[in-house]
């Protein structure tokens, strides 16, 4: 059965079950209709107790979903069983600081283009940028965002969203990457300045025996190898610069395609 | 061609203009030696405190006065394709103190300012960076501030007898926004063409570029963007575009310790021209230290890492928390003393140890600097 809601939500979540059920409840109380939890606790008891797709296999007990492959499963849930006009995708240790749905609701249709927006932290660079309420983005963190249905159900193949790259593991440059797939098709990736967000350090900190994480300096030493090689292989590109321009370039063309959105060129 | 063109010529080919550091007479040389090999222009950039006039005093680099200096480089430049380039030509830019151990007021700062450019401009420099920002240190304001740009652009104007080129604009972060220093460009340029005065060819404008230790530490080189910062893929064109609507060339400091492919991108992002400095001083001690392990001269080595450890030269490079030891601090900071007396005995105690196992030390350490100023080139353009 298809349920027609406006906004859902996908929360990620990794042995930290209380704190992801308090953002559900976030959610829910700022206008969200419904929550989906994919969860790959290595333990029953630090699960959610709002679980939609729990572990799948071994594989996910150990390392966890990470950004693309969690996303992309919750995104195919999503499209099975519900029908909706916007999906916020985020990380457990987010927490919602501002999140004015109703304004959303009038301003984005100003700019039907855009199709995802990303979630700002109060320090984003960008912010400062951004002339009215909505800006463009195309170099964008990996991180919380909010995708809408037309873009989601593009990426339906073969019984599976692939928006995000399952193989890409860690993430490297994986939301340019979304970047480069949305300018693409001509389409584009916003900034909204009355959705903010922050990540919630102190859980990373305090829990990271929990979310069995490496520690920060081997995550980025195996994110810079590791990426680097599936950039090459994907792509045959060297370096990340090169990606990036080939993005930004992209929106070059999109703006030139699409003038009434330059007032909105950061 | 004079040098506008020479620069423009450059540029318009899309490669980025070399701004390097004379460190040591090595680094003089194998700039000359480059810049003629490749005939290309580099700009060549004394800080005050490297090279300053024989009335003040004269510079750490080989005890030169400017007149010295540029005499120097003038008559070794065959190919006049060297720019002689004053970096931070500004009220302050000295650190020194008064006699009352204060530092000058602004008045008396003016002063020295304008006998060093005079000597500039009378030994044939062909651009100055006018970079009074450390006037915010001393309470001026932005209106202020420029006026000191008006005023030495004034002067060098009622002084010269050939062409001058000006950079302005600074790498340090006075201003609150990137709208505040788009802003306060346009006031510059606006007043400097009500003035009827020239508009300066470079503007310095953080590209996320800093330089501590040893390492560039800015947001540019990190192999992943920061939060908080804004991407270099996304900033650089945008900054890049600014200058251009406002008719000048970005100019970056503080490009030393680059990666190879930060390097080779400064071409493709359109970055006009970059400084570089302390690392060709670092590649020198650094090139001394090796020759030294070569020779197993350990006390030697011992000898000029006290020494230099205790002259305090490496205190304004150092991270806060910093976990350098004595040898890294040396490393550093070791340029600044390669003309002192203590240092000249020293090197040649080394030289002649190394005659002894047939090593050359001074072939050594230029074909080093001069392979560390290559690196740049190479990435910059200059071979293509």
């Amino acid at each position: 059965m298809h349920l027609k809601n406006k906004y859902l939500a996908i929360i990620l979540n990794r042995n930290l079950g209380k704190e992801c059920d308090a953002l559900r409840e976030t959610l829910l109380s700022k206008g969200i209709s419904d929550v989906i939890i994919v969860d790959s606790s290595t333990n029953p008891s630090l699960q959610s107790k709002f679980v939609t797709i729990g572990p799948t296999n071994d594989s996910s007990i150990e390392h966890g979903y990470r950004i693309n492959r969690g996303f992309n499963l919750g995104l195919n849930y999503a499209i099975d069983n519900y029908t909706f006009d916007w999906i916020f995708c985020l990380p457990v240790d987010t927490q919602i600081i501002e999140m004015n749905l109703s304004a959303f609701d009038l301003e984005s249709k100003q700019f039907p283009k855009i199709v995802a927006y990303t979630l700002p932290e109060s320090n984003n660079p960008y912010l400062p940028l951004i002339k009215n309420e909505i800006g463009l983005v195309w170099n964008i963190l990996e991180g919380p965002i909010l995708l809408s249905y037309e873009l989601v159900s593009k990426y339906k193949v073969e019984n599976s969203i692939s928006l995000f790259d399952d193989d890409n593991f860690r993430g490297f440059l994986s939301f340019k990457e979304l970047a480069f797939r949305i300018y693409s098709a001509n389409l584009a990736v916003g900034i909204y300045n009355k959705f903010l967000v922050s990540e919630r350090e102190e859980l990373l900190l305090t829990y990271s025996e929990l979310m069995r994480t490496e520690s920060f300096s081997l995550n980025k030493q195996l994110l810079i190898s590791e990426g680097g090689k599936w950039l090459f292989k994907k792509y045959g590109i060297f370096d990340r610069w090169a990606f990036e321009t080939i993005v930004r370039l992209l929106h070059h063309e999109f703006l030139l395609c699409n003038p009434d959105y330059l007032e909105i060129e950061l | 061609m004079n040098n506008l063109k020479k620069i423009q010529s450059l540029i318009s080919r899309r490669r980025t203009l070399l701004g390097a550091g004379p460190m040591s007479k090595f680094s003089i040389d194998a700039i000359i030696e480059l810049s003629n090999f490749y005939n290309l222009p580099i700009a060549m950039i004394p800080s005050r405190r490297q090279i300053e006039c024989r009335e003040l005093g004269g510079g750490y680099v080989e005890n030169w006065s400017t007149e010295e200096f540029a005499q120097y480089v003038k008559f070794n430049d065959k190919g006049k394709n060297v720019l002689l380039s004053r970096d931070h030509c500004g009220p302050w830019q000295l650190e020194k103190l008064n006699n009352d151990g204060l530092p000058n007021s602004l008045e008396d700062e003016m002063k020295l300012v304008k006998i060093s450019i005079e000597a500039d401009i009378e030994s044939g420099f062909d651009l100055i960076h006018l970079d009074p920002s450390l006037g915010f240190k001393f309470g001026l304001n932005k209106a202020e501030v420029r006026e000191i740009v008006y005023d030495l652009i004034i002067f060098c104007e009622s002084i010269k007898s050939s062409e001058i080129l000006y950079e302005i604009g600074t790498e340090e972060q006075v201003y609150s926004s990137s709208e505040d220093v788009e802003s306060e460009l346009k006031v510059i340029l606006s007043d400097l063409e009500r003035k009827g005065l020239p508009k300066p060819i470079f503007y310095v404008h953080q590209t996320g570029t800093k330089v501590v230790e040893r390492r560039n530490v800015g947001n540019f080189d990190n192999p992943l963007d920061s939060k908080g910062f804004l991407p270099a893929s996304f900033n650089l064109p945008r900054v890049v575009k600014l200058c251009k609507l406002n008719g000048v060339w970005l100019k970056e400091h503080n490009a030393d310790y680059l990666s190879n492919e930060a390097i080779r991108w400064h071409p493709r992002f359109g970055i006009h021209a970059a400084n570089v400095a302390p690392e060709f001083g670092y590649t020198e001690t650094q090139a001394i230290i090796n020759l030294a392990n070569m020779a197993s001269a350990h006390d030697l080595i011992e000898i000029l890492v006290e020494k230099v450890n205790s002259l305090g030269k490496w205190r304004k490079w150092m991270l806060e928390n910093s976990d350098a030891n004595e040898l890294d601090r040396a490393l550093i900071s070791g340029h600044y003393h390669f003309s002192e007396n203590w240092h000249i005995e020293w090197r040649s105690e080394l030289r002649g140890r190394l005659k002894k196992i047939n090593i050359d030390l001074d072939n050594y350490i230029y074909q080093e600097v001069k392979s560390s100023i290559n690196r740049y080139l190479i990435g910059f353009g200059y071979a293509s």
